[in-house]
């Protein structure tokens, strides 16, 4: 309900900062086996177990990289490491480790570029969701990696959490402690606006507007 | 036995000095120095036919070398011997950046050997011991820093004197005193308040036509220029760096090594590291360590990778949940407890390595599978590891030079030398745990990172059990220390139960202090103890131990600093007249946030 259905294909995520939008991602999209790809911290196993449930984590395999040479080595690692249950795979940060990295530049750019590829390769060979993010990036790595993606979700910050919209897809609601915060576009879903020529649900509903 | 080694595009020159003899110079003009390449077959093949036409390459020629310390074979590798050592990085960078992009995926070919110390290559490629043979001579030069700013020798001193004796000074004649004694000690070391009085005392003595140079021959070369980083939030300032002939360089104003060991504790590490007295003396201690690893692995027949590329295993998210945390840090009781004692695990952590084997290929190795980890899960092989290689013998030579110490007259010379090279291990041994988790370490790796702490949390958590039992409570602990005082009206001895623990653990568990008070403090937010702030009186003296407050914070004006200091000591009379009853009042406050920002004693 809180994040777009996730279509097999390389998956841009803009997040409003580089904290947890994509571990918010991930615990919505209940995938049965996910392969996370780390760089620069974001894997917080607090960020997947927000509401403490350990579960979060089930079916979870995480591997850090901490230069731009094992980022680029686990990218290529996880097509072996994957399985046939394996239905997400997520990358955050991906240009972190490129940029600022100890040595000529050329070399970082030409093996960022080589990252990129292999994961809209890795992408098309599992046919999975590969999530993907680029939130402290310079713009021309950020456009490299966004121009591959065959499609976006936008995380922005609420007073409830974040909201992940999506070309067609507005959250209906923010899952909150036990409850739910909805949203208007649920309200206007079962209900229809105001001069609309009527509700999308089989049953209308009447507003009465004191 | 050489004391100086300078590579050079022409030859390596090469300084010792037998004891009562006079320094000789040798020169190696057919030394090449080699990095070597791993890739397929048909890659290497192909890369030995491009590099075969470079005129930097002097020869080539297949190997056989592991390339990793988990490699149970060795792999064919390509040397590549550069005509000059000052290419050696260029030609790595061609390799990556020309002939790879021509032809191979990017990581195809992987580089080892590439950025080692100039100097300690040689060594440990020719052999050639870069421990003096004889002692030492050494001589000290320092210029105010204003001076030196001005470009004005005059105020020079030596050995702590001045060597001007009218002021103001004449130029020439300080250089001409110089000359007289550098002729007159003929040092071998040279201890300078900062490099940069070798360029100025050379271009003053150039411009005025005195004949004084630092070296033992004329001239001087300049090994780097300056530059300005950033390290942790902080930025530095890396001086340039300078040689001359025959002598080795300590530049005090960029040697931490050099102010927290002396020359003793220098020549100590190297004997260890293998890295010839000037470059170890501007060195970093991560960087000696990692020169103490390269000589082991070496040892080994284990290239050095030049970047760090083993990545780590997938692992279940739940496991990184368990494993990615550090020691044990547990809640303080806030508040004023009078006989405390601190007891604290020596070098727990490279003990922990030792003890539990526990090295980067050793960690999650490939021949095991157990669960010998606590709470982990991961295996650990039983191969010697090199990590406990490296650092078995610093523990017992540290372990040796204390108990002698121990013996040794406090006033004496020679308390002051082995003070000095137990300094100086104890710094590896403080670095050698947070290297294993460095990104560019070069046999650094995570999960052993991850293994030592969860050793180190169930040691400390094992030696609360015990302390508990012996009848005494835990006030506060962290990571390797727990401050405890009696449950009980008897306890058992303190010692007992140390020696039960040190036992049990394979780790000596250390009475560190007993104090006749100690405060845990509440953070400033008032919400529960502050985890590494506390202030304990010390039992028999008018010593305080502090961390973490206030007057022990760098950031700390004097006057602030200074008035805590006050303050502490005005604590004292708090014990002649406090009311235990109080203090525990203070303790069961329920909500920090209402309380005042610091603990009532009374």
């Amino acid at each position: 309900m809180q994040t777009p259905p996730l279509e097999p294909g390389l998956v841009y995520v803009d997040q409003p900062d580089g904290r947890g939008a994509v571990a918010h991602v991930v615990r919505s999209a209940e995938a049965t086996e996910t392969l996370w790809v780390d760089a620069g911290g974001a894997a917080s196993t607090y960020a997947l177990t927000a509401d403490g449930d350990r579960h979060a984590l089930r079916g979870v395999r995480v591997a850090r990289a901490f230069t731009a040479h094992q980022h680029h080595a686990l990218v290529r690692r996880a097509v072996d490491v994957a399985s046939g249950r394996t239905d997400l795979v997520v990358v955050p940060n991906v240009p972190a480790l490129y940029e600022g990295a100890d040595g000529p530049e050329s070399e970082y750019d030409r093996l960022y570029g080589a990252t990129c590829e292999l994961l809209e390769t890795l992408a098309d060979a599992l046919d999975v969701p590969v999530l993907v993010s680029a939130p402290t990036a310079s713009d021309a790595r950020r456009d490299r990696l966004h121009d591959r993606a065959d499609t976006e979700l936008t995380c922005r910050n609420t007073p409830f959490g974040y909201a992940v919209d999506a070309p067609g897809h507005t959250p209906p609601g923010y899952w909150r402690d036990g409850w739910w915060q909805t949203t208007v576009p649920y309200w206007v879903d079962v209900c229809g606006a105001v001069g609309d020529p009527g509700p999308t649900t089989a049953d209308p509903v009447e507003l009465v507007v004191d | 036995m050489a004391f100086a080694v300078a590579v050079t595009d022409e030859c390596v020159r090469v300084w010792s000095r037998a004891a009562g003899e006079q320094a000789s110079v040798r020169e190696d003009r057919r030394y090449t120095p080699s990095l070597y390449a791993a890739a397929p077959e048909d890659v290497l093949t192909t890369l030995r036919e491009r590099l075969a036409v470079d005129p930097k390459v002097a020869d080539t020629g297949f190997e056989r070398r592991f390339t990793s310390l988990r490699a149970d074979d060795r792999d064919r590798v390509l040397r590549v011997d550069c005509e000059r050592p000052d290419e050696l990085r260029t030609l790595a960078r061609e390799v990556r950046c020309v002939h790879e992009p021509d032809r191979w995926a990017p990581g195809t070919v992987r580089l080892y050997d590439v950025d080692l110390d100039p100097t300690a290559r040689y060594c440990l490629t020719t052999g050639t011991s870069p421990v003096p043979e004889a002692d030492l001579r050494s001589l000290s030069l320092s210029l105010p820093t204003a001076a030196l700013a001005d470009g004005d020798p005059t105020e020079l001193c030596c050995d702590g004197q001045r060597l001007a004796e009218t002021r103001p000074a004449d130029e020439g004649a300080v250089l001409r005193a110089l000359a007289r004694r550098l002729a007159a000690r003929d040092p071998d070391v040279l201890v300078l308040s900062s490099a940069d009085l070798v360029p100025l005392l050379h271009d003053w003595a150039d411009a005025l036509g005195v004949d004084c140079h630092l070296g033992r021959e004329a001239g001087y070369r300049r090994l780097a220029g300056a530059n300005t980083y950033q390290s942790y939030g902080r930025v530095g300032h890396s001086p340039a760096r300078y040689s001359v002939p025959g002598r080795a360089i300590v530049d005090r104003s960029n040697s931490f090594l050099w102010s927290e060991a002396g020359l003793p504790g220098l020549l100590d590490l190297v004997e260890r590291s293998w890295l010839p007295l000037q470059a170890l003396s501007r060195s970093s201690i991560g960087t000696v360590f990692t020169a103490i690893q390269i000589r082991e692995a070496r040892s080994r027949d284990v290239l050095v990778p030049w970047r760090a590329r083993e990545p780590e295993a997938f692992k279940p998210a739940r496991t990184l949940h368990d494993a990615d945390r550090g020691g044990f840090t547990f809640e303080p009781d806030v508040g004023f407890h009078e006989d405390v004692v601190e007891v604290d695990f020596a070098s727990l952590y490279p003990r922990i390595m030792c003890e539990y084997n526990l090295s980067p290929e050793t960690v999650r190795c490939d021949c095991h599978d157990g669960d010998d980890v606590p709470g982990l899960g991961y295996s650990v092989c039983e191969d010697a590891g090199f990590v406990p290689s490296v650092l078995a013998p610093i523990l017992d030579d540290r372990a040796d030079l204390k108990a002698t110490l121990a013996e040794a007259d406090p006033d004496g010379e020679a308390h002051e030398r082995l003070a000095a090279r137990s300094d100086a291990l104890k710094w590896i041994l403080v670095t050698c745990f947070g290297y294993q988790g460095y990104r560019n370490s070069k046999f650094g790796r995570i999960e052993c990172h991850e293994a030592i702490n969860a050793y180190a949390r169930e040691i400390l958590l094992d030696a609360k059990r015990r302390l508990e039992a012996g009848g005494w409570r835990v006030l506060h602990g962290i990571v390797d220390s727990l401050w405890i005082t009696p449950r009980v009206a008897d306890p058992t001895p303190v010692a007992d139960l140390t020696a039960a623990i040190s036992e049990a653990v394979g780790i000596p568990l250390e009475h560190e202090d007993d104090f006749a008070w100690a405060a845990f403090v509440p953070q400033q937010t008032g919400r529960g103890g502050s985890l590494t702030s506390y202030v304990g009186k010390v039992a028999d003296g008018e010593r305080f131990k502090i961390r973490g407050l206030a007057a022990r914070r760098r950031s700390t004006c004097d006057f602030v600093a200074s008035a805590q200091r006050d303050l502490l000591r005005s604590l004292e009379t708090v014990t002649a007249t406090r009311r235990p009853s109080v203090t525990a009042s203070v303790a069961s406050w329920p909500d920090w946030s209402e309380a005042p920002s610091t603990p009532r004693t009374s």
